[in-house]
């Protein structure tokens, strides 16, 4: 006769990858509670949370707790984040109901964190513990990764649009198309306050280059660049849109420009090549509080869609936010696409991370909603 | 049923291996199906399994065993490709159906496969039930789970645990 399974006694490096298969730290702590043994499985394999990384230099004053994940992954509050009930998330214990919680007013520092970063400017993040960041205000920009400590160096240099001249500029944030690779097949863009406003980097390139446009006449370059948008660009974003799969940009004016790579044909030079695409929304997205101020815009994506997140500071003074689905993408002559914002309440199931180049969207599996920012250039979300 | 001296397939003919399940029940199969498995893999590498010796699995039952082969027949010859970089689309398509078709089983069974999975270090099926598993976990509070998965009914003890960490996580049971 066949015995019942024991699924309470399934062996815990087996109940270890279920575990890394719960996304949602909801799931997780619900399935902590079945019994003993998947509680245990639990506690070894925490849900991937992301990381409030405050540099020392970033006034310290504001941390108020930190919270323990794992052994080797904090959260902290800092008083400037809006408090959600999430940030008392800690995983059970093995041993019944007590439970792992850590608070006090110390800094921790992440281990594998290098000496000379510690004085340095966040720049962003990405998936798999990378963050960029400049070590001295404006120079030494690099890709640093938390876990192994790998680090890639990029350029400082920035070459101007017309007439081509190297120069400094101040390198506000900076994204990736796909996690860092030795063989290479990744391109950084980078918001700069100067002349143009995007530059982009492939490895291998000695320095960051604005824009190249493919399959243009020099007559249509010359338009081209003049054109160049050198509004502040407020977010950026690589993305896999249903049209279009490149750099989002959201411009002041809430417009997108889709700036999507194109395979150098032959070409020795190692400057990416791009056909750009400008998305318009036809019809405006007012603000619900017409006396509200715009503080920051984000682009997140979230289930296969691509967020924008207004951040405002309403009439009486307090934190809110706005969000709105980039639907409705039709394309009416090349290089101009047709779209609309739609604006969406809340986001169940979900926690958004924001911040300049480091956003992100982090399925909770509760119907809670619940928004964080960090602001201070020395505050980065950070994504194990 | 194996057939003496088949050894290594001259004539260009598959190399074959004998598996015997716990319940003593033979299966004969393509070592590369078999190699699947990195703990039999090892078994084939030193010559085991072919004529009439088999490698006996004494963990594993004969219907586990024929669910475990009919997986592994389906991804040989994917994993032969390493990974198929050159499958096409419709290959992979083809093997996504499958896997989804051959994980909506009952729980005893899938829970005989994730341990036998785990037991003959087949890496690609641990995965697929793990996932399989998870996916039965999701949105579910801990009763539910336990009910989906038919664990007995909790002790005392065990449901006085359950509602202390209901008290402490109540955000999470919303």
């Amino acid at each position: 006769m066949e015995t019942a399974p024991q699924w309470s006694e399934l062996p815990i490096d087996i109940l270890g990858v279920v575990f890394r298969r719960l996304l949602s730290f909801g799931d997780h702590v619900r399935a902590s509670a079945v019994c003993p043994q998947w509680r245990a499985a639990a506690v070894g394999n925490p849900p991937r949370l992301p990381l409030l990384m405050v540099l020392p230099t970033a006034a310290p004053a504001r941390i108020t707790g930190y919270v323990s994940v794992s052994p080797t992954c904090w959260m902290w509050e800092t008083t400037a984040a809006q408090l959600p009930h999430l940030l008392r998330l800690t995983l059970p214990s093995t041993s019944g109901p007590a439970f792992l919680r850590v608070f006090g007013d110390d800094v921790y520092r992440l281990p594998r964190f290098p000496d000379d970063a510690l004085r340095g400017r966040f720049c962003g993040s990405f998936p798999g513990g990378w963050v960029t960041l400049a070590l001295e205000h404006y120079r030494g920009h690099c890709i640093l990764n938390l876990h192994t400590g790998e680090r890639i160096d990029l350029p400082d240099l920035v070459c101007t649009p017309s007439p081509p001249i190297d120069c400094i500029t101040v390198i506000k944030y900076l994204t990736l198309s796909s996690s860092p690779t030795r063989e290479g097949t990744f391109i950084v863009a980078a918001v700069t306050s100067g002349v143009a406003n995007i530059a982009f980097w492939e490895p291998g390139a000695e320095r960051w280059c604005p824009p190249t446009l493919a399959g243009l006449t020099d007559e249509q370059l010359q338009r081209w660049r003049r054109n160049l948008p050198r509004d502040p660009i407020d977010d950026i974003l690589y993305f896999r849109g249903c049209l279009h799969e490149g750099f989002y940009v959201l411009n002041g004016d809430e417009t997108l420009l889709v700036y999507v790579p194109e395979a150098g044909e032959g070409s020795n030079d190692k400057t990416p090549k791009f056909r750009v695409v400008s998305y318009l929304f036809q019809s405006g997205t007012p603000m619900t509080d017409p006396g509200s101020r715009v503080k920051g815009r984000y682009l997140v994506e979230t289930r296969g869609n691509l967020l924008m997140v207004r951040h405002l500071s309403s009439s009486d003074g307090s934190d809110q936010f706005e969000m709105f689905v980039l639907e409705g993408e039709r394309s009416v002559t090349t290089g101009t696409v047709h779209a609309v914002w739609r604006k969406c309440s809340i986001l169940t199931g979900r926690a958004l991370f924001l911040g300049h180049g480091c956003s992100m969207a982090v399925e909770t599996g509760i119907t809670s909603h619940v928004v964080m920012y960090c602001l201070s250039a020395g505050e980065i979300w950070v994504y194990p | 049923m194996a057939a003496p001296e088949s050894g290594d397939g001259n004539n260009g003919a598959a190399r074959m291996v004998t598996l015997i399940s716990s319940d003593n029940t033979r299966f004969e199969v393509e070592a590369a199906a078999a190699s699947l498995s990195q703990t039999l893999q090892l078994t084939i590498l030193d010559g085991g399994g072919g004529g009439g010796d088999g490698i006996p699995l004494p963990n594993v039952d004969s219907a586990t065993l024929s669910k475990v082969l009919e997986y592994c027949i389906k991804h040989a010859p994917a994993a032969a490709n390493g990974g198929a970089p050159n499958a096409t689309a419709v290959d992979r398509a083809e093997l996504e159906r499958f896997d989804n078709e051959f994980v909506n089983i009952d729980q005893s069974v899938l829970y005989s496969l994730i341990m036998a999975a785990h037991n003959l270090e087949i890496e690609g099926l641990q995965s697929l039930v793990a996932k399989k598993v998870a996916d039965m976990i999701k949105g579910k509070s801990p009763m539910e789970i336990r009910r989906t998965l038919g664990f007995p009914d909790p002790t005392p003890e065990e449901q006085a645990e359950m509602n202390a960490h209901m008290l402490e996580y109540g955000w999470a049971y919303e």
